[in-house]
């Protein structure tokens, strides 16, 4: 029965993840031909600046979308949540982003950040700020990108944590209101522990999806745009090293140490969860 | 939504049945109408094996978007000519290398296109890969091609390895300066002419600029191509030695090459490099707002298509510097790929694009210059309106575009030292001096 689902697998994810380690410690250049050379990538990789420059990057756009998005999503799903009209429309509206491609929404936001022609710019000016050029400044690139990243992932967050927030019945909160707990309060003490494993769900989510941002970035920061090193993410720096470079070798070693990052942030979360994540 | 779904759900289905029915007789027909060459697809349908008139169907592999029709045009022009061979063209964007992405993962996988473009910063990686077909023996028994007195010799050199042939010019690319004639007769000004010099395209340029309205008189865009190659060129510069094992960064003439693009736009008289990331150049241009812009050859046909510049814009060559003329070259080739299940079939169509009868096909379609001497004028009749034979003069001064074995990592080090001078985060002296100190080693390495 689970022999499709296997064959799947193998072909297209345990097959290509050994093939990775075993590239990662050889030479290996356009169209397969590859040399073993052990551990020199990863002695390579140690004194690479550049590499170090993108990892920080990514984990900047992580640090400013991960908290801020799941923070704005609880908003949102909280907000859904309550007795308000259309609460299908707004949840359409939200869920929107999550479900246009990523090359669309690039256009549409480098159209916006224009520095010339942008409508962002045009708004600003509306109430006398002279706005930038957003996306070639090396100070604003990520917080930019992040924006959009932000705007993209919450749809998706919300109708999780609405789910979730659908499963905690309303009793607790009659019983509450009676002992005369304030909204806040009902919050803390209720809602957030009862969506607690909601929230950690979402959270691990969101943080490998950060740690693998590439699309939007890709196409938004072209590589003539000055803020290029500022904006590139390791997942971009592994993409040119494999398909710009054809130095395969050295992109599979990249790949591997996302892998060990990510899988070290994600055990460090899942021991981390048993003080926060209360499960019924 | 509930009650729609049910009132459409019996009208729907039928009408779904319909459609996928008639999709299925549609593609039927398609199927045995064995004259159809618009499908681009990937099938290899080779229905039978008898020698002469086999029916065989080839893939051809670009990446030029305005010449999608062209290419198309040639497909079928080829297959009147050969009936049994049907060309499915295969069109790849390549604004930041998807073409070749695909091209070289379908290679690896053994699943290539049979003809396909190639380019000279490519040719080295898919030759040393064994990827293309060696094409000697078929330009020496050819009718068609003079291989030395066809082409230009820059050209034949890009796809030549140790007395082996690996692809057959198709086209080349030179680049010329493209004038808004509006905006010169607003300012009162007189068109350029072929022997202006750079200094009087910046005193233009200036007279040109008229930053209220948000209009420029240049471009200093972020390119070696069809900018800064140019002047490195005119300035006596270089950017490869003859041997390949070291770099010219540090020339003093290259660096000279580059400063002048660099003061254009302190001088305002350029866009910033973040406004020309945020707006193309092109798009400036193509909406009035740029009076000068120099541009390859390969844009004649998308800038004459755009309304506002038809029959409002002209072409004149580009300007001499410090006395010289200076251009950069480049072209297209057309390769076979080794494993192709059609060596035959795929070289015999190799070599008639490279034919006089191929190249008249592509030249009179005005997209690109043909590689061919005797087709090469063709380019200019395309648009008898425009100069177009500006983008032939300096043919014979040009530098050939540098290629070399890691081409990518060193223009990737070029960009990102030199985009920090046109920002004026460091010197354009600094600059090339750090070029030159990352990419010497890398080309001592590649060429040991």
């Amino acid at each position: 029965m689970i022999a499709p689902l296997m064959i799947g697998l193998t072909v297209f994810y345990f097959y290509p993840f050994f093939q990775s380690i075993y590239m990662s410690f050889t030479e290996t250049g356009a169209f397969n031909r590859s040399v073993w050379n052990g551990i020199d990538n990863y002695i390579r990789l140690l004194s690479d600046k550049t590499f170090f420059q993108s990892l920080g990057n990514t984990f900047f756009y992580v640090v400013i979308t991960v908290p801020v998005g799941i923070l704005l999503s609880m908003i949102l799903a909280v907000l859904l949540n309550s007795k308000i009209k259309a609460t299908s429309f707004y949840r359409t509206i939200y869920f929107l982003p999550s479900v246009t491609m990523a090359a669309a929404i690039s256009l549409v936001w480098k159209w916006i950040y224009n520095g010339d022609y942008g409508l962002l710019n045009v708004m600003l000016e509306a109430i006398g700020i002279s706005g930038k050029s957003w996306l070639t400044n090396p100070k604003t690139v990520m917080i930019s990108i992040g924006i959009v990243g932000i705007w993209c992932s919450c749809g998706y967050n919300t109708i999780i944590l609405l789910a979730g927030l659908q499963g905690v019945s309303r009793s607790y909160y009659e019983a509450a209101a009676i002992d005369g707990a304030g909204a806040f309060y009902q919050f803390r003490k209720i809602t957030f522990p009862l969506l607690s494993p909601t929230i950690f769900f979402v959270m691990v989510t969101s943080l490998i999806n950060g740690l693998k941002t590439f699309d939007m970035v890709y196409m938004m920061v072209p590589t003539t745009n000055p803020a290029y090193k500022q904006a590139q993410t390791v997942v971009m720096y592994f993409y040119r090293n494999a398909f710009d470079y054809s130095d395969k070798g050295y992109a599979s070693t990249i790949a591997v140490i996302i892998f060990l990052l990510i899988m070290l942030i994600t055990i460090f979360q899942m021991k981390w969860q048993k003080h926060w994540v209360i499960y019924d | 939504m509930r009650t729609i779904t049910k009132t459409l759900t019996r009208k729907t289905v039928s009408a779904g049945l319909c459609l996928a029915m008639a999709a299925a007789l549609a593609a039927c027909s398609g199927g045995s109408n064995t004259t159809n060459t618009t499908a681009a697809g990937t099938s290899e349908d080779s229905s039978t094996t008898t020698a002469s008139g086999e029916q065989v169907t080839l893939r051809f592999a670009f990446w030029g978007a305005s010449q999608q029709e062209v290419s198309q045009q040639l497909a079928d022009a080829f297959h009147e000519k050969y009936p049994n061979i049907t060309v499915e063209i295969e069109y790849t964007p390549q604004n930041t290398g998807e073409y070749w992405t695909k091209l070289e993962s379908s290679a690896t996988g053994g699943s290539a296109p049979d003809v396909f473009w190639m380019n000279g910063v490519h040719a080295d990686d898919y030759i040393e890969g064994g990827m293309m077909l060696p094409l000697t023996e078929m330009v020496e028994n050819s009718t068609e091609i003079d291989w030395e007195n066809d082409f230009p010799k820059t050209l034949t050199e890009l796809y030549s390895r140790e007395g082996e042939i690996y692809a057959i010019p198709k086209d080349f690319d030179t680049n010329a300066v493209w004038y808004n004639k509006t905006l010169f007769d607003n300012a009162g000004l007189e068109y350029p002419t072929s022997d202006w010099t750079w200094e009087e395209m910046v005193e233009t340029a200036r007279k040109l600029t008229d930053t209220e309205n948000g209009i420029y008189g240049i471009t200093a865009d972020f390119g070696g191509q069809q900018y800064y190659y140019n002047t490195i060129s005119a300035a006596g510069g270089y950017i490869l030695a003859d041997d390949y094992k070291s770099s010219g960064y540090d020339d003093p003439n290259t660096i000279q090459g580059l400063q002048c693009w660099v003061d254009l736009i302190e001088e305002g008289l350029s866009p910033t490099l973040e406004q020309m990331t945020d707006t193309s150049t092109s798009t400036l241009f193509e909406s009035g707002r740029l009076a000068m812009i120099w541009a390859g050859s390969w844009n004649t046909a998308t800038f004459m298509k755009n309304e506002q510049l038809n029959g409002n814009v002209d072409v004149v060559e580009l300007p001499s510097f410090n006395g010289n003329k200076g251009n950069c070259i480049n072209g297209v080739g057309i390769g076979v790929y080794a494993n192709t299940k059609y060596p035959e079939e795929a070289k015999l169509f190799a070599e008639w694009m490279g034919s006089k009868e191929g190249q008249e096909v592509q030249g009179k379609s005005g997209t690109v210059i043909s590689a061919r001497y005797d087709c090469q004028s063709l380019y200019t009749k395309a648009f008898p309106e425009l100069n177009l034979q500006a983008y032939l003069n300096q043919v014979d001064v040009a530098m050939p575009y540098p290629c070399c074995k890691i081409t990518n990592q060193m223009l990737t080090v070029e960009s990102d030292y030199l985009k920090q001078a046109y920002t004026g985060q460091l010197s354009v002296e600094d600059a090339c001096k750090a070029i030159a100190a990352e990419v010497n080693p890398m080309l001592e390495k590649a060429y040991q």
